[in-house]
């Protein structure tokens, strides 16, 4: 399932993220900690998948394939926590500021072919 | 040799900027035994602190440590256009040296400032802010609002120490402090909150605006009733309230200078904070995220009359954030080195500008394996700063605070490798 419809995402901190950035990056558990996306829970229903299924999310920026998290969320908005693969998806422009837009950015979801709910 | 244990008292944890200096450690054979005190993630960091060590490297290579300080110096000396970054994780000290070296190069230096607080301090250029000290606050604020920022996930013990549910000399626990939160999501910093406001993504400039002319009496128009996703008849009775406070706080994060206006959110929040000293105290501290990045803006302000984003091509320091901060030289692939100094931006900056650290000569001094270590033609190892070395470091309400060492380390702490590879460059 593939459409036009557009979330904002927002990237930002956990804690399972900062204790995994501080045991190692090269450590497994920061990669989990780092990829993956949470989802408002009707729009996951909407896109008839569960948790742990994976998701393309792709901006005007780049795009990256994640694994699904029901979020404590507004539906519009998804939720990645910083790292690489949320980094994957924020441009460099910085409006002269120095700063990316790391929140608020529009990102568009695709469900996966062949990823059974 | 067996030794005895020994406890060190009131160490101070460097990953947040909340600095928290309460942290006891038990240490025995030159190694951690236990640890009292210290949140979560601190926990983690001294667990992991003398694991996963780097070791001196050119090209993967293991190499003598003073073969790959030279490597430094030379990739620096014959570059045209470097870029020294990072900062935020390191001491004052270590940055001081780091401006010096910037100079003595001719290179870009920036923080990770600009990727995190930057904005906020583009504003404070602008317009001023009015802070306090965590204690202050502590001890004296009845209204404490946390704008775009989740302490109890990115500052564990914030709340527990300076804020939320501290206890003051006057304040002296959760009741007597009404908590707000802006935000666009229900974060779990929000859940301890008496008062939640739902901010619509992009939308905290009108939302603040919203507040300012509310304060000063006036009301803004809106067909739907709401601002920035949020009632205006709460708004309403929020600028009262803060208008009746004795002494309100605003902690803000990254909510604010990452979205949608940026500094400009910032600007509207430190003009909302001037105009309610008109009627009682109210003041504003930003939720820094690495332990000293305060630090780095204050070390290179007192050095160059800038806090980041400066350029030594001329010889004299100029300041330019988006022409000199790292995400933009790094995009517009304007430097042709790159030393990254107690950070790891392969994993912090967005991709495409880390990516081009793959195609420049890209130098890493740190403690600890990382994402950038991974792509660096030479790594430094050093001294883990608060553990292994000593030296300064300023809290995020620009408190300093003196680093003490408490383990004996392998290798020399970043200040000294910074000022050996300036050394070696001006001997040359």
């Amino acid at each position: 399932m593939a459409d036009k419809r557009s979330f904002t995402l927002i990237t930002g901190r956990t804690i399972k993220q900062g204790m995994a950035s501080v045991s190692g990056k090269n450590n497994q558990n920061y990669e989990d900690s780092t990829a993956y996306v949470e989802l408002n829970e009707n729009i996951l229903e909407e896109y008839n998948l569960s948790e742990g299924k994976k998701i393309l999310l792709y901006t005007d920026s780049g795009e990256v394939e994640l694994s699904c998290k029901k979020g404590d969320l507004p539906e519009e908005i998804v939720f990645i926590p910083y790292g690489p693969q949320a980094n994957k998806l924020i441009g460099t422009d910085t409006d002269g500021t120095g700063m990316p837009s790391s929140k608020g950015k529009k990102v568009m979801i695709k469900r996966k072919e062949g990823e059974d709910s | 040799m067996n030794e005895e244990s020994k406890t060190y008292q009131n160490i101070i944890c460097t990953f947040c900027g909340a600095l928290c200096d309460d942290i006891e450690i038990k240490v025995k054979n030159n190694k951690i035994e236990n640890i009292k005190n210290a949140c979560a993630i601190s926990r983690k960091k001294y667990e992991h602190a003398q694991k996963d060590r780097t070791v001196p490297q050119i090209k993967g290579k293991e190499v003598k440590y003073n073969k790959a300080v030279s490597a430094a110096a030379e990739i620096l000396s014959s570059s045209r256009n470097p870029l020294i970054y990072g900062l935020s994780s390191t001491t004052a000290e270590a940055q001081k040296a780091a401006v010096e070296l910037a100079e003595k190069c001719g290179a870009n230096i920036d923080s990770t400032s600009s990727v995190c607080h930057g904005p906020g301090t583009l504003a404070k250029q602008l317009v001023g802010m009015v802070s306090a000290t965590l204690g202050e606050v502590k001890n004296r604020s009845d209204m404490m609002i946390f704008w775009g920022a989740n302490p109890v996930e990115a500052h564990p013990n914030h709340a527990k120490r300076y804020s939320i549910l501290s206890q003051g000399m006057y304040r002296k626990n959760r009741k007597d402090r009404e908590i707000i939160v802006f935000d666009v999501r229900k974060t779990p910093t929000a859940k301890l909150a008496d008062h939640f406001f739902q901010v619509k993504p992009n939308s905290d400039f009108e939302i603040l605006m919203a507040l300012q002319m509310l304060v000063s009496g006036r009301t803004p128009t809106s067909e739907d009733g709401r601002i920035g996703g949020i009632e205006l008849v709460k708004l309403k009775d929020l600028a009262e309230k803060m208008k009746k406070v004795k002494y309100g706080s605003v902690f803000y994060g990254m909510g604010l200078t990452m979205s949608r206006g940026k500094y400009m959110n910032t600007w509207a929040a430190m003009s909302l904070v001037r105009n309610l000293n008109d009627y009682g105290r109210f003041v504003m501290i930003p939720m820094r995220g690495h332990g000293n990045v305060a630090g780095s803006e204050i070390t290179m302000a007192w050095q160059t009359g800038y806090p980041f984003a400066v350029n030594f091509s001329r010889n004299y320091p100029r300041y330019n954030p988006g022409e000199f901060s790292a995400v933009d030289l790094l995009a517009r692939r304007e430097v042709d080195a790159a030393f990254i100094i107690a950070s790891d931006p392969a994993a912090s900056l967005p991709h495409e500008a880390a990516e081009y650290l793959k195609k420049i000569p890209t130098i890493v001094l740190d403690p600890h394996w990382n994402l950038t270590t991974e792509i660096a033609d030479v790594v430094i190892p050093s001294a883990v700063k608060g553990i292994g070395a000593s030296g300064t470091v300023y809290r995020m309400d620009h408190v300093p605070l003196q680093l003490r060492k408490f383990l004996d380390d392998s290798w020399p702490d970043d200040a000294s490798a910074v000022s050996r590879i300036g050394e070696l460059i001006e001997n040359d």
